[in-house]
């Protein structure tokens, strides 16, 4: 995908007059939960503080950890899989399934699964595969995909769910929520009994105890767990925390952020010994190569909150689906480049105006923003940018070093703006402004000028002596750049391709 | 803010007003004038020279000097944000130069002084200009904060009846603390009617080269700004942050709307003796 690619992409997507009305009122409604939660807990911020440093502490000894998981489910009965990619994680999930015999399939809701595609390819391949969480199942006989990482069927409104019960189930159109959740659940319960597996992700994984945790709020999860003979979860390898202590600032703060709810209505927390026979598919996909990056890393802290969607100005605008990800909003454009939920994310940390609303309320502390610019930078350095950019870019550099030059060109510039009709009419470099939005005239005289002209006191620099160390300057930056490079060669062999 | 600012203002050689706990220059009781080199945004230096002129005024005003380096060009921001980080160093090196004999740095960006005071420290990291960079991203205020956090002045005997409202810039706002100064400020102009938007915080889609490279997603952030600021019933929208201003009423105008946009700096700079832009 290519930037003009995205564009279109948006263009698309904001044409759809109504499309932004269902984000902008679940997202509103969303963000005051949370707001309101956040307000109640008198040490918020401290949890959110151990939230985050239990996550980061994690991921710094993220093989470690997943060892102590492996043996701690191990010794209680479970098998402990490890699958190197999403094509892995699926072969591994389907030979699980069939050396048990198991055709019906309930799933709980899990983002790693979209992920990998893993419902696509079960069901390619024989399987019976249900959701069962809401949104889920809602979203799945829809043919639709998730729009967004907690509230898969935002996008829908209550009409919008009726009309599709109503083709794809056969029943009487109703709007009534009450009467729809009945019905999903008479068809859900039969599933729930019937089923020969049942497949899950997971919130977290307790290293020390050898734990699964999931949250939820419909039992659903509860019942794909227990209930039938076979249990496997797939999830992504970040997932692991050190101790079950870790659980108390990260439940109190995943739940505040998700639903504004001081803790998810079931919280489920499974060790290995069964029955059901449990499986732990432990995915990487990417995330030990991610995790190898002294600052990108923290993009693996991430709890899957979808706090940073209901907080971005973006997201409401264009919705989860255009981002073409599984993973959408800010933290979808942060996945992106690392092919994590979608093959073509390189322009995602794009979609962003850096506004910082994201990390504002990530209970994580994720620094969204920062991390969206690395990579855009990462951007630049592989050759995303364009010539024409690239050029831009340099000249700009080059110009706005010469403060004399500088002056000249604004004073031409400014002279050509000012120009007959171009403003108005929007020229064809100015055209991705002037399309949306009037151009000030600019000032035929700039403010220095001005400020000079009326005899105001300035200051100069000695022209000579500052240029030298300008150059020393620069060439300190790309040494350290130039050493940065060589030793992310060293550490970790084409990490950010795809595996 | 109160407390970065307090140390600052000792290495300043200003000191805190022990009446009222305000924050006042040490040389303004003597009599005396701090001498503040006005940053000037490249954006504001063609566009807006008004918005320079307020900031100068207001702080002569207030008996301060006002220097303007004129080596200045852009603190380097848009092409960082970008991607490019080696042409955005070099230009951050023009601006470290022209305010190298700076002790008091005031701009009329909270977007562009967040970049001096929060990135410059690790944009020049082990470079010859390292040092400097940290003390001049110690010692660089936007203008809001300037006046009330470090003068402790927030009376400056503007007058302006308008019904307003005011549009807090992101990076003001989440990197430097603003917002709360210019109410502050605000609720002191005699006769402005500020009326607060149910989202004053909502990001009104400009971000730099974003409202280029996906302009159609820009100017839908920016109607989704507007319609908040419509809502208020306000004539003219006030931020800190010019180029927010740009966007959003360049929206309102290419609709038709006959809505206005000032900078905090323009109403301030209202006394009915000066001449407004």
């Amino acid at each position: 995908m290519s930037l003009s690619r995205l564009r279109e992409q948006f263009r698309q997507a904001l044409a759809d007059p109504d499309l932004a009305a269902p984000y902008e009122r679940a997202t509103a409604t969303a963000r005051a939960k949370r707001a309101a939660a956040a307000a109640e807990l008198p040490d918020y911020e401290e949890q959110r503080q151990k939230a985050a440093d239990a996550r980061r502490e994690a991921i710094d000894h993220l093989d470690a950890l997943v060892e102590r998981f492996r043996e701690a489910f191990t010794r209680d009965g479970g098998t402990v899989h490890h699958a190197a990619d999403a094509e892995e994680a699926r072969s591994l999930v389907k030979r699980i399934l069939s050396e048990r015999g198991a055709r019906t399939v309930v799933k709980a809701k899990s983002m790693l699964s979209e992920e990998i595609a893993l419902n696509e390819d079960l069901i390619a391949s024989g399987w019976e595969v249900h959701e069962t969480d809401l949104g889920e199942f809602i979203v799945q006989i829809a043919g639709q995909r998730p729009s967004h990482i907690t509230a898969p069927a935002l996008h829908l409104d209550r009409v919008d769910i009726g009309r599709i019960f109503h083709e794809k189930l056969g029943v009487d159109y109703t709007e009534d929520p009450v009467e729809l959740a009945t019905i999903a659940r008479r068809l859900l319960r039969e599933r729930f009994l019937q089923a020969d597996a049942g497949i899950s992700g997971a919130n977290f994984l307790v290293a020390r105890t050898g734990q699964i945790v999931l949250l939820e709020n419909e039992a659903n999860i509860r019942m794909c767990t227990t209930l039938p003979p076979l249990h496997i979860a797939v999830v992504g390898v970040e997932k692991v925390i050190a101790e079950v202590d870790d659980l108390g600032p990260l439940l109190s703060v995943i739940a505040r952020s998700a639903t504004g709810q001081k803790l998810g209505a079931y919280t489920s927390i499974l060790g290995a010994a069964g029955p059901p026979e449990r499986h732990v598919v432990l995915v990487d996909n990417g995330r030990r190569q991610l995790a190898q990056h002294p600052r990108k890393r923290e993009i693996l802290t991430c709890i899957r909150c979808g706090a940073c969607l209901n907080a971005c100005p973006v997201y409401e605008r264009i919705g989860g689906h255009a981002y073409e990800s599984a993973y959408s909003g800010p933290i979808g454009a942060l996945l992106g480049p690392h092919h994590l939920g979608t093959d073509h994310g390189r322009e995602l940390p794009f979609a962003s105006s850096l506004c910082g609303a994201c990390s504002e309320v990530c209970p994580v502390k994720i620094d969204i923003p920062e991390l969206l610019r690395l990579e855009r930078e990462r951007y630049v350095e592989t050759g995303g940018a364009d010539v024409g950019e690239r050029l831009a870019w340099w000249l700009w550099s080059k110009v706005m070093t010469r403060p004399r030059l500088y002056r000249l060109l604004a004073r031409v510039g400014r002279g050509i703006l000012q120009g007959p009709g171009i403003i108005a009419e929007g020229s064809s470099v100015l055209r991705d402004w002037t399309d949306g939005r009037k151009l000030p005239i600019p000032s035929s005289t700039s403010f220095i000028d001005q400020w000079k002209h009326q005899g105001g006191a300035t200051t100069r620099t000695n022209p000579i002596w500052d240029r030298t160390r300008a150059q020393r300057a620069l060439e300190a930056t790309r040494k350290a750049k130039r050493s940065w490079a060589a030793s992310r060669g060293r550490a970790g062999r084409g990490k950010d391709r795809k595996p | 803010m109160i407390e970065l600012a307090d140390s600052v203002c000792s290495r300043l050689g200003l000191h805190k007003s022990h009446r009222e706990g305000k924050i006042v220059p040490a040389s303004m009781d003597r009599g005396d004038r701090v001498r503040i080199h006005l940053f000037v945004p490249c954006f504001v230096d063609h566009f807006a020279p008004g918005v320079a002129w307020a900031s100068a005024r207001i702080l002569q005003r207030l008996g301060h000097e006002v220097v303007v380096p004129e080596s200045q060009t852009c603190c380097g921001q848009a092409g960082y944000n970008s991607g490019f980080h080696e042409e955005s160093v070099e230009v951050a090196t023009q601006w470290v130069r022209s305010f190298t004999q700076a002790d008091a740095v005031v701009g009329s960006s909270g977007s562009c002084v967040a970049f001096v005071r929060n990135m410059y420290p690790q944009l020049f990291e082990n470079t010859p200009y390292a040092e400097e960079a940290r003390r001049l991203s110690e010692r660089t205020w936007e203008l809001s904060s300037f006046l009330v956090d470090v003068l402790g002045v927030d009376e400056l005997g503007a007058r302006y009846p308008v019904r307003a409202t005011f549009h807090d810039g992101c990076h003001g706002l989440r990197q430097l603390g603003l917002g709360k100064q210019a109410r502050r400020l605000l609720a002191k102009v005699e006769g402005l009617e500020l009326v607060e938007m149910g989202r004053p915080d909502l990001c009104c889609g400009f971000g730099g080269s974003f409202s280029v490279k996906l302009p159609e997603l820009s100017v839908s952030m920016a109607d989704a700004k507007l319609e908040e600021v419509l809502a208020t019933g306000a004539e003219v929208v006030i931020a800190t942050e010019p180029t927010c201003l740009t966007q959003i009423v360049g929206r309102a105008h290419k609709r038709g709307l006959p809505l206005r946009a000032m900078h905090l700096a323009e109403v301030l700079d209202h006394t009915g003796q000066e001449a407004v832009r």
